[in-house]
């Protein structure tokens, strides 16, 4: 310790005297924490002592990538580190998301640079947070002063851009044992809280306990675009005890609404521009499966790229109509063209993208295809053994068509 | 999770030989995770995790093979913890699962660094020190499997087309026996199953995925997806004991999910209404084997499995809210639990949700 040090730690200790309850024996330096009782009230951005003092900074390489860096640190201390290697420089310079020097240092990597040491987070920091950057040579100094340094990053404070665009089903009046309901988003939006921001409210806008399908893993699609949101299906399925106990979560002849709450954040933690209501009145259970049989098709001339019309005997999934029709040509190839789901999921076209040949053409159903409440093509969502024998699924349908020359 | 491991055990006299040579088929090199969700351990310190926005299972040699599993693991605000590590609020740490080593008593946990769409995947894991790191995954002995529903997957031929776009959530995975069990959902029709995926992987064999039914009183068949399960014997056999994301617990054995059959299964209690499992695993005590889950609603619930070999099944209704089936009991004490698995024959390892964020604990098998 030099004699500078020791001089000022003595006058340090002779005024701790009169307001600290620890016993007046100096302590060696080491032993001491910069934020224990007698030390000088923390300023952390600045070194306790004048004189040379490493400083921690930080520097902005890119827009979202940062390195910290420790200035004025002395040549043959910062050799001695590089030389101890990763594990000692990982503990010389550590940041933290806190104060608690408990907490585990971030991941990174630390290099000697230019007469600096240097750390590199693995992970772009957070808009927002403090980190707590501490440079802590003791390892290699006995004699270094530890000295933590704050910085934060400032929150990007942009305005809220997202906002539901649409719910499906998007009728108005909508089945007892309604089965699932989709939200598109117009961005990208943050998982994990979904169903703290999603309600169900029933005429009197009280909230119908429990009504959905709560599960961990949330069901998105592919850009976090679109959520599924199932309704309960033991209080819908028949005999269950859910169903029994409490029944299904809405009732025919009653109106309800889907609430989406504005404070769902989005992919960059800004909340909704505004929340979305849905209000729809509930009828009667379906329970008769789709049946392609049934549908009308109003047919185009060859030649040119008129829309095929197709009309459902009932409102159909938004989602897998985008998936499980197929029409195919007299060489029983697909077309490629353009789909668009009709008003309430009642229809579907198909625009080709080469005018029609003259033929016979199909629309292929996929068995899979199923209304809101789960039936499919060919099995209805509850299957009633004792009436029909049970059955693993049903088979695709084929509609030919002719297009006349 | 953790297979019954302690269970079969008892019943088999003498594990395959080929087992300690598991670790020789996977090869050097460093897994490309998109999403780290549900977890769980094989022998010799193999980790599978799920990678459901990559649709694929990784294999992962963890070289995690030595260890002392009666140590507790009480690691008070973990996700804080795990947030410093990341450089991240402790908000943005999303712990998807926790499954624990056998064979060194470490608790692995799948993050997600962000709740966003291009949220980073971590392997973290702790021991009873309550220091969390993150598992490196540079130059790792691993396998991949690819699930069917892969976003590569191309349109093929007759039939399923256009699988492709669909996106599949995993809600659990379990090792049994040279068998990946993987339960998958999917995020638009509904329509769930259950794959045994051979281990080591063959080429990029998906496994079959068989469609799980559901007879409610033998009456209402269903599809049903399934939320969370366990391997368990019985009569000798490996089964599945499985819970219905519509409550009702089940067993199907696990032979039937090889032969390419619908599969309905067996009822074995039906749990009511607001029953939410998320987790469960299969223990011992004092000769006798029990279910323990961990429910949202109700805290952690302990299933007598006195008598599942015999039963039937429940086909009848069961009126004036009686029980049917497996009895349990609602142990209060253990409120918030998220995730569970055993940590060694006495204890369980749960993620506890608290006030101030998450909690590991570790707690007595009751």
């Amino acid at each position: 310790m030099t004699t500078r040090s020791r001089i000022l730690w003595s006058l340090l200790l002779a005024g701790s005297l009169v307001g600290c309850r620890e016993a007046a024996v100096p302590l060696p330096i080491v032993e001491r924490d910069n934020e224990v009782c007698c030390a000088p009230p923390p300023d952390l951005r600045r070194p306790e002592f004048p004189g040379p003092a490493a400083v921690v900074e930080l520097v902005n390489v890119t827009s979202d990538r940062h390195e910290f860096v420790v200035r004025g640190v002395d040549a043959a201390l910062l050799a001695s580190l590089q030389q101890r290697g990763d594990d000692t420089m990982t503990t010389s310079l550590a940041v933290r998301t806190g104060a608690d020097t408990d907490l585990p240092a971030m991941l990174g990597e630390h290099a000697v640079v230019g007469g600096t040491l240097v750390f590199r987070p693995r992970f772009p920091l957070a808009a927002g947070l403090v980190y707590y950057a501490t440079w802590d040579p003791r390892t290699v100094d006995p004699s270094a002063r530890p000295v933590t340094t704050t910085i934060e990053i400032p929150s990007t404070e942009r305005e809220p851009t997202a906002r539901v665009v649409e719910v499906f089903p998007s009728g108005d009046v909508l089945p007892e044992n309604l089965l699932r309901i989709y939200v598109h988003f117009s961005e990208p939006m943050s998982r994990g809280r979904a169903y703290e921001h999603l309600h169900l409210l029933d005429a009197n806008g009280d909230e119908v306990e429990a009504p959905f399908l709560e599960l961990g893993e949330e069901l998105w699609n592919r850009d976090a675009t679109r959520f599924t949101l199932l309704l309960d299906p033991g209080r819908i399925k028949r005999d269950l005890k859910p169903n029994l106990e409490v029944g299904p979560p809405v009732r025919a002849g009653g109106t309800y609404s889907i609430v989406v709450d504005r404070d769902w954040l989005d992919g960059h933690g800004r909340p909704l521009v505004e929340g979305h209501r849905k209000a729809f009145r509930v009828e009667r259970p379906d329970t008769v499966p789709p049946d392609p049989r049934k549908w009308a098709l109003s047919i185009p001339e060859s030649g040119g790229v008129e829309p095929l019309h197709v009309t459902f005997d009932g409102p159909l999934d938004r989602a897998l109509l985008d998936r499980l029709l197929t029409i195919t040509g007299p060489d029983g190839e697909p077309l490629t063209g353009t789909a668009m789901v009709m008003p309430h999921e009642l229809g579907w076209q198909f625009v080709p993208d080469e005018p029609w040949a003259a033929g016979r053409h199909e629309l292929i159903v996929d068995s899979l295809l199923e209304d809101p409440s789960g039936n499919s093509v060919g099995r209805p969502f509850e299957v009633d053994l004792s009436a029909t024998p049970s059955s693993s699924e049903g088979s695709d349908v084929r509609l030919p068509f002719e297009v006349e020359p | 999770m953790r297979t019954s491991l302690g269970v079969l055990l008892a019943l088999v006299t003498a594990a395959p030989s080929w087992s300690a040579d598991l670790t020789d088929t996977l090869s050097k090199g460093t897994p490309k995770l998109q999403s780290a969700g549900p977890l769980a351990f094989g022998p010799e310190g193999i980790l599978f995790v799920s990678d459901p926005k990559g649709a694929a299972i990784f294999a992962i040699a963890t070289n995690d093979t030595k260890g002392d599993d009666t140590k507790a693991i009480n690691v008070e605000g973990i996700d804080a913890k795990i947030a410093s590590m990341l450089g991240t609020k402790t908000d943005d740490v999303l712990i998807n699962d926790v499954a624990v080593n056998p064979a060194s008593g470490m608790a692995y946990l799948s993050v997600s660094r962000g709740r966003g769409p291009d949220a980073i995947p971590a392997i973290v894991r702790v021991h009873s020190s309550g220091r969390p790191e993150a598992l490196s995954l540079k130059d790792m002995a691993y396998a991949k499997a690819e699930l069917p529903n892969a976003p590569a997957d191309k349109v093929s031929g007759e039939g399923r087309r256009r699988r492709n776009n669909r996106t599949e959530s995993i809600t659990d995975i379990t090792y049994h026996d040279g068998k990946l069990v993987v339960a998958g959902l999917s995020n638009e029709e509904f329509a769930s199953n259950l794959r045994a995926i051979p281990f080591p992987f063959e080429k990029v064999d998906g496994g079959t995925a068989i469609e799980i039914f559901h007879g409610a009183h033998g009456k209402y068949e269903t599809r049903s997806p399934v939320r969370t399960f366990a391997m368990f014997r019985i009569g000798g056999e490996p089964h599945v004991l499985a819970a219905y994301t519509c409550t009702p617990l089940v067993t199907i054995p696990l032979a039937e999910l090889e032969s390419g059959k619908k599969v309905q299964g067996r009822t074995v209690a039906e749990l009511g209404n607001r029953n939410r499992p998320l987790d469960m695993i299969v223990y011992e005590k004092d000769g006798k084997s029990f279910l323990l889950m961990a429910n949202s609603a109700r805290g952690v619930m302990k299933v007598s499995t006195d008598g599942i070999e015999d039963r039937e099944g429940i086909t009848e209704r069961v009126g004036g809210g009686g029980k049917a089936g497996q009895s349990y009991e609602t142990i209060e004490t253990l409120e918030g639990v998220v995730q569970l698995d055993r940590l060694n024959d006495r204890q369980a390892l749960v993620l506890v949700k608290t006030d101030a964020g998450h909690d590991l604990r570790t707690f007595d098998l009751p």
